[in-house]
Order: structure tokens, then sequence, then C-alpha cells
């Protein structure tokens, strides 16, 4: 059988409903993904349900904080702060937030830039 | 639901009592490599021209490759034992052997240098590529493949060139044109 | 009112397989909550691929883990191959089968012992990994490595196997299975085994949903989701069920591990049966561009992989969400409630590869 695989623009201020309308259809959160452009970030929200996937991407500048999706997702939190730690990306209210300590490495956000 | 049994292990635990051992007792014995085993890299170093593909393509860079002192360097301890020199050898004289790299306390690396032939010094790589001029198309793709960089092709004025200084002779622009359009000669 | 106490697990423990640090919030010697912490083995290696050739990489993706290696070449090679649009030869896609499920036969082999030894049976640890040692014989005389393989390119595999290779894979199938009757028995009908085992670490279906738990976790908790069904590589000529328990416990996990071992050698013989004859790569030319999500079943659950290029030879990005990521939330969740003893043996039910989580 085959499985749905698209990607869906989506923007900051729809984001938040977007995910809501998510969690009612009873998709689950498969990942979080972040990617550095040139001058923001773009974050891929996965979701999954059955065999289908559904992706929400979301672009962002450097300084834009988006809202946590923890409080929908529990699961969440360990991707969101991997791209908060390693990206530097904005990311407000993350429960449990981990300040940056979750893989403890010397150099601060070290995926920021590119080679 | 499944049936609860005591003691469902004890027949093997005793017969294991009298079982020989199931390793082997290495280093005391001699072990038996089956034949793919990719153990370490070795080299032909007679064939080798010193292109430098095998120290682009090594994803942990433990190839070093002199071209004016003809050597070729492998530090035995940086190599992951992943094959792609071989692969990538347009010569064909890089191979997997089976036995690995002893343990040392000190990174070691392996030097081999290319014989000195007197008749064949300065001869070395001195096939140079020669165009045909009915068959080539100006696709670009030998340019793009030399790794000294040594051809120009332009496909709007319709000009190849082969700068002899740069170009070793590796061949792969030959084994790269796709309208074969390339052969090697003298000179 | 009882005392709370917080112990600290790991990642220094000797019966922890993994290097994963929790924070245990005891009352008394029952676990009311617990604090996850990784981050021990990181080293970067997304972002290497940045500075290596995109067919190099191939052989940096399969060293993120040494019991995943095989699958995370195949899926990092499959996203290029579906951006650059190739179509891999179909003898290069059975093989590739082959070697994956080899894989997860050694992968849950591994398992196995793992939890004899978590039990405190260790002659059942050593008997599984003596039956383990047979399949790393086989993968060393096919592939050239008994742990790391190095087999797939992009555009289809570097090595073939010939006829005698496949006789000798049946062969030593055929001796493992006759020799696992008794390890199944004993995992599954010994007394003390399924006194430790029942009961302990329940996680409900609608609970394993949506705290996103994938693989085995969730296969049994009852819901049937196995990603081979979407027929990548030679899964679509295969016939592969999900296999799901409704007990939804330790020993439903370890009940469905035991059977996908035992589907694993109907679907090799299988594969071998129908392999048909052909190239086994075609040649890639030119760079990248675009971007895909790949899914497929790791032993350990369902991996993603995301590639996205920007037509040079280097990638823009590479990311891979590994099926512990996503159960490392349904593991805290089920740690409450249970007895301090029994936490080595729930952390070990969700199969934990923590090299692969930080990469």
């Amino acid at each position: 059988m085959d499985g749905k695989n698209e990607i869906r623009k989506i923007s900051l201020a729809g984001f938040f409903p977007a995910v809501v309308a998510m969690k009612a259809e009873d998709w689950r959160l498969v990942q979080i993904c972040a990617v550095t452009v040139d001058d923001g970030y773009e974050m891929s929200y996965s979701f999954s349900k059955g065999y289908d996937m559904v992706t929400l991407r979301l672009e962002v500048d450097e300084n834009e904080e988006i809202a946590s999706i923890t409080h929908i997702y529990p699961c969440a939190f360990l991707q969101e702060n991997e791209a908060e730690e390693l990206f530097g990306v904005k990311i407000g209210h993350i429960e449990p937030d981990y300040h940056d300590k979750l893989y403890r490495i010397d150099e601060e956000t070290p995926f920021k830039k590119k080679e | 639901m499944e049936r609860t049994r005591f003691f469902t292990f004890t027949r093997r635990i005793i017969g294991n009592l009298f079982r020989k051992p199931a390793t082997v007792g290495y280093p005391y014995e001699p072990v038996e490599y089956p034949e793919r085993m990719r153990g370490h890299v070795e080299i032909n170093i007679e064939d080798c021209i010193t292109c430098g593909l095998c120290a682009r393509s090594c994803p942990s860079q433990a190839i070093r490759v002199d071209r004016k002192a003809g050597t070729w360097t492998i530090s035995r301890f940086d190599c992951v034992q992943c094959g792609s020199c071989v692969l990538a050898c347009p010569k064909k004289c890089l191979f997997m052997k089976k036995g690995y790299t002893e343990p040392d306390v000190t990174k070691k690396s392996d030097t081999y240098t290319k014989p000195h032939d007197e008749e064949k010094d300065g001869k070395r790589g001195e096939e140079k590529p020669v165009m045909n001029v009915e068959k080539c198309m100006y696709c670009t793709l030998c340019a793009k493949k030399c790794p000294q960089g040594a051809l120009e092709v332009n496909r709007k004025e319709l000009t190849w060139k082969v700068d002899k200084e740069k170009c070793i002779g590796c061949a792969v622009c030959a084994l790269a044109c796709p309208k074969k359009a390339i052969h090697m000669e003298k000179g | 009112m009882a005392k709370r106490s917080i112990v600290p697990f790991g990642p220094q423990h000797p019966v922890l397989p993994e290097p994963v640090h929790l924070d245990l919030v005891l009352e008394d010697e029952t676990v009311v909550g617990a604090i996850p912490s990784i981050g021990y083995i990181h080293r970067g290696l997304e972002k290497l691929v940045e500075k290596r050739d995109f067919k190099q990489y191939p052989y940096v993706a399969e060293r993120i883990c040494g019991i995943c290696s095989c699958g995370h070449g195949l899926g990092y090679c499959m996203a290029v191959e579906e951006i650059m649009n190739i179509q891999v030869p179909d003898r290069a896609n059975y093989l590739r089968t082959i070697w994956v499920e080899m894989s997860r036969i050694h992968s849950h082999l591994l398992w196995l012992g793992l939890l004899a030894d978590a039990m405190g049976f260790e002659s059942l640890f050593m008997e599984s990994w003596r039956l383990r040692e047979k399949i790393l014989d086989m993968f060393d005389e096919t592939t050239g490595g008994r742990i790391i393989h190095s087999v797939n390119q992009v555009g289809g595999v570097q090595k073939d196997m010939d006829s005698t290779m496949l006789n000798d894979i049946l062969s030593a199938i055929k001796d493992i299975e006759s020799q696992l009757k008794p390890i199944i028995n004993t995992f599954l009908q010994d007394y003390t085994v399924q006194s430790r085992l029942k009961g302990a670490g329940v996680l409900s279906r609608e609970d394993a949903i949506s705290l996103g738990a994938v693989g085995p976790m969730l296969r049994a908790s009852g819901e049937p989701y196995d990603v081979r069904m979407l027929g990548y590589g030679a899964y679509k000529d295969l016939s592969v069920e999900p296999i799901i328990s409704t007990d939804c416990d330790s020993y439903a996990r370890c009940e469905v591990r035991l059977k996908e071992l035992l589907q694993s050698f109907e679907l090799i013989r299988e594969a071998i049966g129908k392999i048909p004859d052909g190239p086994i790569s075609v040649p890639v030319k030119g760079n990248p561009a675009g971007e895909y999500f790949v899914r497929i079943e790791q032993p350990r659950g369902e991996a993603i992989y995301y590639v996205k290029a920007n037509g040079t030879k280097y990638l823009d990005r590479f990311r891979l969400r590994t099926p512990t990521t996503s159960n490392i939330p349904p593991m805290v969740e089920m740690l409450k409630g249970c007895q301090l003893a029994d936490v080595p043996i729930l952390i070990l039910t969700i199969d934990p590869c923590v090299s692969c989580t930080e990469r």
C-alpha cells in the first residue's frame, strides 16, 4: 500500500491553531526538524496517522519566537530542546526546558552557521 | 496466555557442562577469516599513478599522496576499512585484504614508495589525452572529472585544451567521455 | 506522608546497556517520576554532511550506530535516490531486503540476551548471543564486515551474492531456527521470567499513541503499525503482516519481538526464493536538488530520514529521527508507579539505542 507524504506551508500566525486541529483529528507527532537557511530557520513538524504523513513547514527569522507544542503533544520536548540547543531557534515555554544542557556541548549553537 | 513451567532450561545447562566451548581461543588458536573480509588496505605500488583520487574519496582522510616524492601513505589507525578508495582508484591497484591491523601503543602509518625506475622515470604519466574532433560534443564532462583541473572545454567556442604540465595521465577523462572520443597517447 | 528522595540512575550502571541518565524521584521504593537526560555520546554527525561528498556520506551514516547500521545506510541512500529519481534495479532491492532482515534477526537476538542479563539469567544471555554469532559470521562472509557492512551505495549495492552464498545463508538460518526452540520456551513459559515480566510497565493503547511510541512498543499495545507495509525495497513482493499483542506489558513486548524473529526467517526464505537476476547498481550522474522524507522499519521501530539538497555535491541537511527518540517519553510515563528494582528491565523493553538518538 502507499502512504501519503506531503509538505504543507504554514505561517507563524496559523501554526498553533493548525497543530491543535491535528491533535483533534488524532494525528501523532512524529518529528521536528530545523534547517538553517539564509536569514532564519525552516522548521518542519511531521505528523502521521495510519500510513500517511503530513509535514507542516514553518519559516521563521532568527529572532522570532515560536510557541512550544509540549502542552498539546508532551512527547515533543526532546526534539524542541535539541533544535534550541543546536540551532538557536527561539522556542518559548518548553516543558521541561533543559536550558541548553541537553547535549552539554562546549560550543553554542554549532549547527547555526553553514560551513 | 502461555502456560507456566519450571526448570525449562535445565536440560540445556546440563548439556553445556559436557559440550566444548563455543568460542575460539584467539590469539592462541588461528582464526579463519572469510575471503571478502575488509581487514586492511593494500596497494600494488608499481601501478599507482599518484592521481590522488583515493585520498579525495576517503571519508576519514587517512590517505596522503605525494606526487613529487612518489609516495602513498595510509594512516592505519585512521582508516575505517570502508572500501571507498578501492572503488575510486582508476587503475585498480588498491585491494582490501583480510586480517586486521594489530593493536599498538602509538598510531602508526605505512608509506609505500614507487620503485625508482631509470627508464620509466619521467615517462610515467606520460600518456596524455588526445581528442577525436569528429566524436567530441563539448559536453565538458571530461573537464569536470579531471582531478588536476588540466582540461579546458568551452561549449560556445567549441575549443578543447589540455594543460600537459598539470596532466598526470590518470585517464579518468577517457573513462568519463560518453562518446569515447578521448584516447591516451604518448608524447 | 512518605519521604521523597531523588536517586540518580546511570549512565554507568552494571545492568544498563546504554548511557542514558535518569533522575528517579522515589517515595519509599516506588518510582513517582523520572527526568531523562542524554548527551554523553553526541558526535554531531549530521553536521558532517556539509563537508563530505553525498556519495561518500553512506559510510558515515552507517557508522552512526552499530546495531542498526544496515538500516541507516539504506535509508540515506533511498532518500537521495528518490530526490534524483533513480530507479534501483530489482536485484539490488532484494539484496538490500535480505541484509536488512538479517540485521533485524541479529538485533532481536542481542536484545533477548540483554533482557536475560538484566533479569540475572546469565546462561540464557550467553545462549542467545551464541546464536547471534552465526548471523555475524554470515555477514562477514557476504559483506566483509561483522557489524558495519558498507554495502549500500547511492544507486544500488556494491557487492553481489551468488547462489553459494545464498545457500549458506539458508543453512545458517535453518541451524539457528532449530536451536532457538529451548530459548523461546524459556522466555515465554518459565516461571521466573513470567513473574518478572508480566504486569510490569503497562502502557495502554491510548497512551502509546498519544505519547508517540513506535515499533514493537506500539505493536505490543495493540496498534497494528508496521512501516514495512508501505512496500519499499522488496517488501511489496513479500508477505509482511504486523505482529501485535494486546497485553500492553513487558511480557507482550518480549513476545512481539520473538515472533518478529520467526517472521524474519520466513521473509528471508521467501526473498531468496524469489530473487531475480540482473544488475546490482546503476550509475549516478549529476547532483541532487530537492528534499524528501523516507520512512523505514528499523528493528527498534520507525526511523525517518530527511535529506535536503541544493544542487552541489554537498548536501544542505540530513536529519535522522530514530525510534528511541520517540520512545523515551512513553518510557518516562511507564516508569511511574513501578518498583525501583524493575527500572532496568523497563528501560530495556523500549530497546534503547542511544548512539542513534544523539548522533
